[in-house]
């Protein structure tokens, strides 16, 4: 039986939806999990973040090498490179799309072996993993001080790049995954860090409609100094029990 | 806290540009026999204005986070954009990327790597051509600059508060230029008071003098009131400022004196940082 798993999604307060520029993926058969965060003054970069996590979640080994990155890198250049570009997008072009990616594959446990998961990451999109008993862990950002405006990205264009970071661990049945982009993961690691329990207001989130996501959002925007950006939470697991009350 | 607010579509910023098109901007600078005053700010002007313009770019088309005014003095004082900007006041930045005067090409050489030299043609945009001549109506360019603030100020109330940079190699000759520029550092948006940052260009083999907290060491009397008339670096700019150099003391201006080109470059790339520390 597979986890179940589940989306909320919305683009940065003044934006459109088609101004979106995070992407998801969940692939091979419901083990293999992605977001990625495009870099706005980037080239194309919603395009690429769903390329590459598109490309992470279908890989079959893209922790071995870096050989998995030619797939979405030949097909972003093969969309955009014949486009007719004024001036500025043909620099931009040139120098590529640029991304954040966090990838998570999860082996569920049996009655034979424990479950395990695995995690890469190439810059500041995170991974909570909430299990049923013990302490939250993070992944690869561990305190909210640890955001800026630069972190390491991947490229859309051949060559070089930083060197992803990994982790590993158990997976318990009951454990909960969260991956979030960096606007939600700085939210969540600051309240963690005050003691506030975030992870209790994520789950009555996702225990709630999706439509209420928006107005979540707005009042964390107004009350929570959350910054204004594109957010993108994949949860993957069972969603705890919750009060009937909704979520602040 | 002020110099906080969020530079986006709806709430966009400004930048205004000073530059001094005297006659003696035609001599070279300390130790760049080819290279003049009005050409070195020219190449920096244009270079700035291209990063500007890719920073606002998106997929759709570049977005208006910025107004940007280009204000020559020498003969006169006016408007220094050409082509199909000419004679405007406020641009906004769309408008800026979409109306080059042209797109030169030039040939950038790096390392390939392997030893060698790598070569590549680069598109440059052209915004700005200097043309020295006549005097220095520094008074006359900051009040122009006054005027257009007030009604920028006027459409954008929060805005994150406009910056204005004037780039110089003397001193005003159509009056004192304190008190002018003391009533531009007097408008404000609900963010803070109007950034006044100045940078003073020097013929001379001299050490510049950068971001000063205070008057000593400047000098003379006009070094002392170029750094009267700049306003201190916010944090985000002094933090930029810091990235670049040593020390940049507590209550730093946004000024620099004698500055040769590189610190030019260098001053008008902090100046702008506002563009480029936070993400809009």
């Amino acid at each position: 039986m597979t986890l179940p798993w589940r989306v909320l999604s919305s683009p940065r307060s003044g934006n459109t939806a088609a101004e979106y520029e995070d992407a998801w993926a969940v692939g091979r058969g419901g083990t293999r999990f992605a977001v990625a965060d495009g870099a706005s003054e980037a080239s194309f970069p919603g395009l690429w973040a769903r390329l590459l996590a598109e490309a992470f979640v279908a890989a079959r080994r893209p922790w071995d090498d870096d050989d998995w990155l030619s797939r979405p890198r030949q097909a972003w250049a093969r969309e955009v490179d014949g486009f007719d570009l004024p001036w500025y997008g043909e620099i931009k072009r040139e120098v590529g799309g640029f991304a954040t990616l966090l990838g998570l594959a999860i082996r569920q446990p049996t009655p034979d072996r424990p479950g395990r998961w695995r995690a890469t990451a190439v810059g500041d999109s995170c991974l909570v993993v909430v299990p049923a008993s013990g302490p939250l862990r993070s992944f690869p950002v561990l305190r909210s001080a640890e955001f800026g405006n630069t972190p390491p990205l991947l490229g859309s264009r051949p060559g070089g790049g930083p060197r992803p970071a990994e982790s590993r661990g158990r997976c318990d049945v009951g454990d909960t995954f969260l991956l979030m982009t960096d606007a939600l993961a700085e939210w969540f690691l600051r309240r963690w860090e005050e003691q506030q329990r975030p992870e209790v207001e994520i789950a009555r989130l996702l225990a709630g409609p999706p439509e209420a996501f928006p107005d979540w959002l707005r009042r964390r925007r107004d009350e929570d100094a959350f910054r204004n950006d594109d957010v993108t939470l994949l949860a993957i697991g069972p969603i705890p029990e919750v009060s009937a009350s909704p979520p602040e | 806290m002020p110099y906080t607010a969020e530079i986006s579509r709806i709430n966009p910023t400004c930048l205004i540009f000073l530059v001094d098109q005297s006659s003696s901007m035609l001599e070279p600078f300390a130790g760049q026999e080819h290279c003049s005053k009005a050409d070195g700010v020219a190449d920096a002007l244009n270079r700035l204005l291209q990063n500007l313009c890719l920073k606002c770019a998106r997929a759709e088309g570049v977005r208006d986070f910025f107004h940007v005014g280009l204000i020559g003095y020498g003969g006169r004082v006016t408007s220094a954009f050409g082509g199909a900007l000419a004679g405007m006041s406020l641009v906004p930045i769309s408008q800026v990327a979409d109306n080059p005067i042209r797109v030169d090409t030039r040939v950038t050489k790096s390392d390939d790597g392997a030893g060698g030299v790598r070569e590549r043609k680069v598109k440059f945009p052209i915004w700005f051509e200097s043309r020295p001549t006549g005097k220095t109506p520094m008074c006359g360019a900051i009040a122009l600059a006054h005027k257009h603030l007030e009604e920028f100020l006027t459409a954008h109330p929060a805005c994150f508060p406009p910056a204005v940079i004037n780039i110089t190699d003397g001193d005003a000759t159509d009056g004192d230029p304190l008190p002018v520029a003391e009533k531009l550092q007097n408008l404000a948006s609900s963010d803070g008071p109007v950034l006044v940052f100045n940078a003073h260009l020097s013929d001379k083999p001299l050490p510049p003098v950068t971001y000063p907290a205070d008057e000593t060491g400047l000098p003379d009397a006009f070094a002392r009131r170029l750094f009267r008339m700049s306003s201190p670096l916010p944090a985000k700019l002094a933090d930029a400022a810091r990235a670049d150099l040593h020390a940049i003391p507590p209550q730093a201006r946004g000024f620099v004196f004698n500055a040769d080109l590189l610190a030019t470059v260098k001053f008008l790339d902090v100046g702008t940082r506002l563009a480029q520390g936070g993400r809009v």
